[in-house]
């Protein structure tokens, strides 16, 4: 793909690719940007190519996936912290006005991993299953698995919070 | 608001949280900017890890290289050198001539032989 061309895809898919690189990164600002600015080099160097396959955006939010899962992988090894589950989601969710939505943030937060991936590439990401499975590079199956048993247990988490809220 | 979560209510509660402005998303350029200032750096200086290897490599090396060295055994000059085989050569005679018995001629053997 012609540079210049390249660049403006990125440019044009940043503000995705930012929410994104934060749900992979658990919330941290910090970290989002270190994978969101190494994922950028790999795509503006040719280190990872865009082969046509899919969007645009699907490919680019997978090697923003991998480039965390990466980088996770080498701060574990490291051993200069651990990775907690998260407390919260991303601040710019968190912060989001609403009990509904601080409702639903605590509820994402208490899933496992995978589902809440799965969960957030659909409905905040919008993307379809099939494309949730080529980010998190999971078979479709695996992913519609995911995503019934995370939408299942969102419901059940929300729906237990808003009872309790109402005694 | 309670009720069953059903996918539509799940969406729009998804869409409240995307509507907010991604206002605290650095900007594209500075990410750009950043990322290759860190490339940069990364590729100007050797990591700490790979000059904390390449120390170790060399002290365990150089004290190898010592330890060898030290343990070398004296090596005698090649004129002073013996075959480890030598007394074999040496036990032939030693043990054959002093068991030779030497007769002396008797005085009062007078016969002559014709």
């Amino acid at each position: 793909m012609d540079p210049t061309v390249l660049h403006s895809q990125l440019e044009s898919c940043h503000g995705q690719s930012y929410r994104w690189a934060l749900h992979c990164c658990e919330g941290d600002r910090t970290e989002a940007e270190d994978a969101l600015q190494t994922a950028y080099l790999k795509v503006l160097d040719g280190r990872a190519r865009f082969d046509g396959r899919s969007a645009f955006s699907t490919w680019l939010f997978a090697v923003i996936w991998r480039t965390a899962a990466d980088e996770r992988r080498r701060r574990i090894v490291r051993f200069r912290r651990s990775v907690p589950l998260p407390d919260d989601l991303p601040a710019a969710a968190s912060s989001a006005p609403g009990e509904t939505n601080a409702g639903l943030v605590r509820a994402l937060a208490a899933l496992p991993r995978r589902q809440r991936e799965v969960l957030l590439l659909v409905f905040y990401h919008e993307r379809t299953v099939e494309e949730a499975a080529e980010v998190l590079n999971i078979g479709v199956g695996s992913a519609r698995t995911h995503y019934a048993r995370g939408k299942q247990r969102l419901r059940e988490l929300l729906e237990d919070s808003e009872v309790r809220h109402d005694r | 608001m309670t009720g069953k979560w059903d996918d539509d209510r799940l969406r729009r509660a998804f869409a409240e949280l995307r509507a907010k402005p991604e206002a605290d998303a650095p900007s594209f350029a500075a990410v750009v900017d950043a990322a290759r200032t860190a490339d940069a750096r990364r590729a100007g200086t050797p990591s700490f890890a790979r000059a904390l290897a390449a120390a170790v490599v060399l002290v365990v090396g150089g004290g190898l290289w010592l330890g060898l060295a030290s343990k070398q055994p004296p090596v005698a000059p090649l004129s002073e050198w013996r075959s480890p085989t030598e007394f074999l050569l040496a036990s032939g005679n030693a043990l054959a001539v002093p068991a030779l018995t030497i007769i002396p001629p008797s005085p009062n053997n007078t016969r002559r032989h014709p």
